[in-house]
């Protein structure tokens, strides 16, 4: 169990990363939502150890992760947002130097789960090339062996699925799913599905501030019969957005449809639609946004 | 676990092709000294041996002094690569000691500055063997001066610049500043050999200088010509001494490095100086959006001048932020104002340092370009 309690960041740029976030995240998977720019990643920095919040506490089981980061580290696997790797060396042997510097260092034992890790991540044919000639799927793949080396009790995934192809994702996830059956896993991502697919619980950040986290279905139910769709005419949309909740736009054939939130049918032509979680993820945004609007 | 980042980092290091080629160019000085008059390496050879043991331990010893600037590049490299690439965060978020991190990248930056200097040596020995040499001016051959000068100049010489670097490169995170603070480095030491000239307290003249270049000047001073063609001075008084206080100095600039690097992002900290604060509160407001409307582009008989002006404006000040030229500008600066205060002199006699004069010691000072 992770327990976050009243942690704030605010960077030297003014920007405040986190605002007073409180979590429990229990073992499994639990998917972390927000736009570009939430906050996300400061926080999986800040429970990875990397940077020091302002305030607050983080405690993994019985480790004060403030305290003894190296307890913490000892149990992590982190995989950044976006990170680089050397560029002459291969990618078995990076593998193997961060093998060594995760404790593995019974050659036996580390041979094996490098081995096993590359074929996981789909790079065995690839395990002899240097990583400067790996593509972006690829050296996201890299990532992901790296931050599965040893037996994580803790794994923070920034980003994951970033840069792979469809199929590649889906390896991926159902590798995490199976991971998360005995570990807590963080993941972040902006890809609404993902979290909906994956995690039995997951929270929602809109700029460092969290505005809802449990269940993605509980969160999913409360939006029961107040989702409206309708097709309107481009040269509407602007009207349909001064008059209505507009969570969604999208085309459709060209055509946008609107996904409107409302206790009752808007008006003629609006068919009730049933809610998912993007419904939600959207409300809580624009909810956001018009709070932010209101306050200047 | 540290000699993993050493076992790992040394191969990166001896793969790198700089290190071999800025080993081959000095070794190429060094063999040039040894062979010929016509290059010098730190004051001339004078009527003793070519293979003098004076004379091969003080070219080991002035090349620690040239060979600062390249060796910058691998040992601050070392410490500074890991944020450049964007591989820091992963490192840094696996249960590795810092200690170990610094110690194992420091001791293979230090064995890779070491082959350098191993090909010197081998220049040396080379160079003294020419067809070309004037065999009455070389001595039997022997080993004993070559490790000599590696065990007095050359390991405590990297060790200390080494130490100064990597604290520089981990406090500061920027190749440019640590560059700058090589080159004050270099410029205090410069300045201290000119006034060491008036000081009469040999003591301090001695001690003052970090390559021991000095002390080792001091003890050899009044060797005969037999003298300095089979011995070396004993590692005693002025020379152990200076020794001793600058390996202790990089013992303590070492120590200062575990203390003071933080394994974190820099932007994490709190900023102590630079750019002020802004809210974000603060800053402007976006202006209005705007959908989005194609223009056409004017391509015309001007289009390519103009083109051209952009690049130039674009490329140049590319050109006038980058490392390598504010390095460049900043060596000839200092050059330039160290020269320039001596300007009043010329042999001991005071001259007026007219405009020709000054002009000849600003281009002089950024003569080091094409050497």
């Amino acid at each position: 169990m992770l327990t976050i309690k009243a942690l704030n960041k605010t960077y030297a740029n003014g920007v405040q990363a986190l605002k007073d976030v409180h979590l429990q995240i229990p073992t499994g998977l639990y998917g972390l939502l927000g736009p570009n720019g939430a906050g996300k990643s400061s926080l999986m920095r800040t429970i990875a150890t990397l940077q020091e919040p302002d305030s607050g506490s983080i405690h993994f089981d019985d480790i004060d992760v403030m305290q003894d980061k190296e307890s913490l580290r000892r149990q992590l696997g982190y995989l950044p947002q976006d990170f680089g790797v050397y560029p002459k060396v291969s990618a078995e042997d990076l593998l193997n130097h961060f093998a060594v510097l995760k404790g593995l260092t019974q050659r036996a034992e580390r041979k094996e789960m490098v081995e096993g890790l590359l074929q996981q991540t789909n790079l065995w044919e690839a395990r002899k090339r240097k990583l400067g000639t790996f593509s972006g799927g690829m050296r996201q793949r890299f990532g992901i062996a790296q931050a599965l080396l040893g037996a994580p009790r803790l794994v923070i995934v920034d980003e994951p699925t970033a840069g792979l192809d469809p199929d590649e994702r889906n390896r991926f996830l159902n590798l995490l799913s199976e991971i998360g059956e005995q570990v807590v896993v963080m993941l972040s991502t902006h890809i609404v599905e993902d979290v909906t697919d994956l995690c039995p619980r997951m929270a929602m950040i809109v700029k460092g501030e969290v505005l809802l986290q449990g269940e993605p279905q509980a969160a999913i139910e409360l939006l029961r019969d107040k989702v409206w769709r309708k097709r309107i005419s481009k040269s509407a949309l602007p009207e349909y957005q001064q008059r209505f909740n507009v969570l969604s736009s999208r085309l459709v054939a060209g055509q946008p449809q609107i996904n409107v939130h409302c206790e009752s049918q808007p008006d003629e032509g609006f068919v009730q639609v049933e809610p998912d979680l993007e419904d939600v993820y959207f409300l809580k945004i624009r909810a956001s946004q018009s709070s932010a609007a209101a306050t200047l | 676990m540290w000699l993993e980042f050493f076992r790992f980092d040394l191969r990166y290091q001896l793969r790198q092709p700089l290190l071999w080629l800025s080993g081959f160019i000095f070794a190429l000085m060094a063999f040039g000294a040894a062979s010929s008059d016509a290059v010098v390496v730190g004051g001339a050879v004078g009527n003793v041996y070519r293979n003098a043991p004076m004379v091969i331990v003080q070219f080991l010893g002035v090349f620690t002094v040239i060979a600062m600037f390249i060796v910058t590049i691998f040992m601050a490299g070392s410490v500074l690569r890991d944020t450049e690439l964007g591989i820091a965060d992963m490192i840094f978020a696996t249960p590795m000691r810092k200690r170990d991190y610094l110690f194992g990248r420091f001791a293979a930056g230090l064995v890779a500055c070491l082959a350098i200097f191993v090909l010197v040596a081998l220049g040396i020995m080379l160079g003294t063997v020419m067809p070309w040499v004037d065999v009455a001016r070389i001595g039997p051959f022997s080993i004993t001066p070559y490790l000599w000068g590696f065990a007095v100049f050359v390991i405590p010489n990297l060790l200390l610049i080494g130490a100064f670097l990597v604290l520089l490169a981990a406090t500061t995170r920027s190749m440019l500043l640590v560059y700058v603070g090589v080159i004050v480095f270099f410029v205090l030491w410069s300045v201290a050999g000119v006034f060491s000239r008036d000081i009469s307290n040999e003591w301090l003249v001695v001690l003052m200088d970090p390559f021991g270049l000095r002390a080792f000047g001091r003890m050899t001073r009044y060797f005969s010509t037999a003298e300095a063609n089979s011995a070396l001075p004993a590692f005693s008084g002025f020379i152990l001494a200076n020794r001793a206080l600058w390996s202790g100095v990089a013992l303590a600039l070492l120590g200062l490095t575990l203390l003071l690097f933080k394994p974190q992002r820099p932007d994490s900290g709190k900023r102590r100086w630079g750019r002020k604060t802004t809210l974000a509160s603060a800053l402007p407001a976006a202006p209005a959006q705007r959908s989005y409307r194609p223009r056409q582009p004017s391509i015309d008989s001007a289009t390519a001048w103009r083109q051209c002006w952009k690049l130039l404006r674009f490329d140049a000040v590319g050109v006038f932020r980058s490392v390598p030229f504010l390095v460049m500008l900043l060596v000839g600066v200092a050059n330039f104002i160290g020269g320039a205060s001596m300007g009043g002199q010329m042999y001991g006699t005071q001259i007026y340092p007219v405009t020709r004069m000054m002009l000849e010691t600003l281009s002089g000072s950024f003569s080091f370009m094409w050497c």
